[in-house]
């Protein structure tokens, strides 16, 4: 039975060891790849809206894991990843990177806040056997806050003059879909690997350590 | 000699955060502070000429010309044009279309069609807002490639620490440009250790993408966690915990005469792209009548 207390929304639990330090900025790296992927290796559906965006489901992992270091990663990995790497300007790509952030943001603060303490697994180790860890992934990380990151972004788009203010919201069903079905990844990816990542004494108890 | 050396014995080219840049070529030599501020200053240039009612496309065109005079001078277009072009041409494409279908302006009609009983009409006035859409937003995407490939991570880690950020913070930011390639290149063996074993299945069903996508990532995440447990051992090893402060900066610049002419330039088109639209001063009204 595993101790879901211990992972809670203290700013520090303990020091950064020099692997964390070391990790957290690999994983940055890694989100930064798997955003460029995502962009530049999937169906472009919109201007600046790849479908199938394969960092979604990674730095949701990794915001389970690493708690704030994750939600960092989500906007670095967005902001350099999918945004200047791909060629898109400074303003459009820190404005809609955001739009990453906040979903990062909102999933740690839910995990590690409300759902620990009504028995939900605060990593995602339970969503494929737990049907209350089912349902709030499907309605909070793969809705909600998936629905508030796609419209921000296509927002953000519209307000640059990148896309039509008629193709809102087809833009942002396309951004949301195709987010819903990467994020199918998340619980298998933090079933498979967060034992390994605990054993490593490697997860984040509290926000930074 | 080196090929990639001068008669002097210095580097004609540099690695820089995507791919090489001419060593000596104007971009290269900026202070990654002027180049920041370039990039800011034409952003914010171009997207106003982009989203005024009657949009700026002479404006555009021409910051365009300019970032490939400079791509050409640094000698990054033909890197340009390998890895970037079809993806840039195809995310102009679509942007063309949406602004083409979804931005139905103007009675000046050029082509009218029927799509699921809806009527589509593509205008001069829609066909001149599209191009001048495409315009601004090559010419952003041009100039955000300029500057990531004629800049290199070491500068940016020297300008963060000439700002007085500390050592950790510093290293923590080369570190991630550092394991950028790394990653890759383990993305990349997977690959091909998958495809070997009759991995690649070219799936156009995202569901099923999706799924191969999977048997990626757990090897790509395991691997992810070795590399940080190596190199944080290997960084302990060298007394990493205990360090002060960071070594001399190897490649050190200061600004000078050419970050401000620079920067003054960068500044000049941003006033005009507020105070003027080039297009309707240069009559481009008119033109619209000629298509």
């Amino acid at each position: 039975m595993n101790d879901y207390s211990q992972y809670t929304l203290k700013w520090k639990s303990g020091q950064i060891t020099t692997t964390q330090y070391t990790l957290y900025a690999i994983q940055i790296a890694v989100v930064i790849l798997l955003s460029w992927l995502g962009v530049v290796a999937t169906p472009v559906v919109g201007p600046g809206i790849g479908f199938l965006y394969w960092a979604y489901p990674f730095f949701i992992v990794f915001t389970w894991w690493w708690g704030l270091w994750g939600v960092l990663s989500a906007f670095i990995g967005c902001f350099i990843g999918a945004g200047l790497l791909t060629g898109l300007p400074l303003i459009p790509s820190l404005a809609f990177s955001v739009g990453d952030l906040v979903p990062a943001l909102l999933v740690l603060l839910l995990y590690r806040g409300y759902l620990r303490k009504i028995g939900v697994d605060p990593l995602g180790r339970d969503i494929l056997k737990n049907k209350k860890a089912l349902f709030w992934f499907v309605f909070w990380v793969m809705g909600i806050t998936n629905i508030i990151g796609g419209l921000w972004g296509v927002w953000v788009l519209v307000w640059l003059g990148f896309v039509p203010a008629n193709a809102y919201w087809l833009g942002s069903a396309l951004w949301i879909i195709g987010d819903a079905i990467v994020l199918i990844i998340a619980p298998f990816l933090s079933r498979a690997l967060t034992p390994i990542v605990e054993r490593y004494g490697l997860i984040s108890k509290g926000l930074i350590s | 000699m080196n090929k990639r050396e001068n008669r002097m014995g210095e580097k004609r080219y540099v690695k820089t955060i995507l791919f090489n840049a001419k060593a000596d070529s104007f971009f290269v030599n900026l202070h990654p502070f002027t180049k920041f501020a370039i990039f800011l200053f034409l952003s914010i240039a171009v997207i106003i000429a982009m989203t005024k009612p009657y949009p700026d496309l002479l404006f555009s065109f021409f910051i365009m010309i300019a970032v490939v005079y400079f791509l050409i001078e640094s000698r990054t277009i033909k890197y340009l044009v390998k890895s970037y072009l079809v993806l840039i041409i195809i995310a102009l494409f679509v942007l063309l279309i949406w602004w083409l279908v979804f931005n139905q302006v103007g009675v000046h009609v050029i082509i009218s069609f029927s799509i699921f009983g809806a009527v589509l009409k593509i205008t001069k006035e829609s066909l001149y807002i599209g191009l001048a859409k495409v315009f601004g937003y090559g010419a952003m995407a041009l100039l955000t490639l300029l500057i990531l490939m004629t800049t290199r991570d070491i500068e940016i880690v020297n300008a963060l620490n000439q700002l007085g950020i500390s050592f950790k913070k510093t290293f923590f930011i080369s570190l991630i440009f550092r394991s950028l390639n790394i990653m890759a290149e383990d993305l990349e063996s997977i690959r091909h250790a998958q495809f070997a074993r009759g991995g690649k299945t070219n799936k156009k069903n995202p569901f099923l993408k999706a799924k191969e996508f999977l048997a990626l990532s757990v090897p790509i995440t395991a691997l992810m966690i070795k590399r940080a447990v190596e190199m944080g051992q290997a960084l302990e090893a060298r007394g990493f915990s205990k360090a002060g402060k960071l070594s001399q900066p190897v490649v050190k610049k200061n600004i000078g005469l050419l970050d401000y002419s620079f920067l003054t330039i960068s500044i000049l088109l941003l006033y005009i792209s507020i105070t003027m639209n080039i297009t309707q001063v240069l009559g481009g009204v008119q033109w619209l009548n000629l298509l």
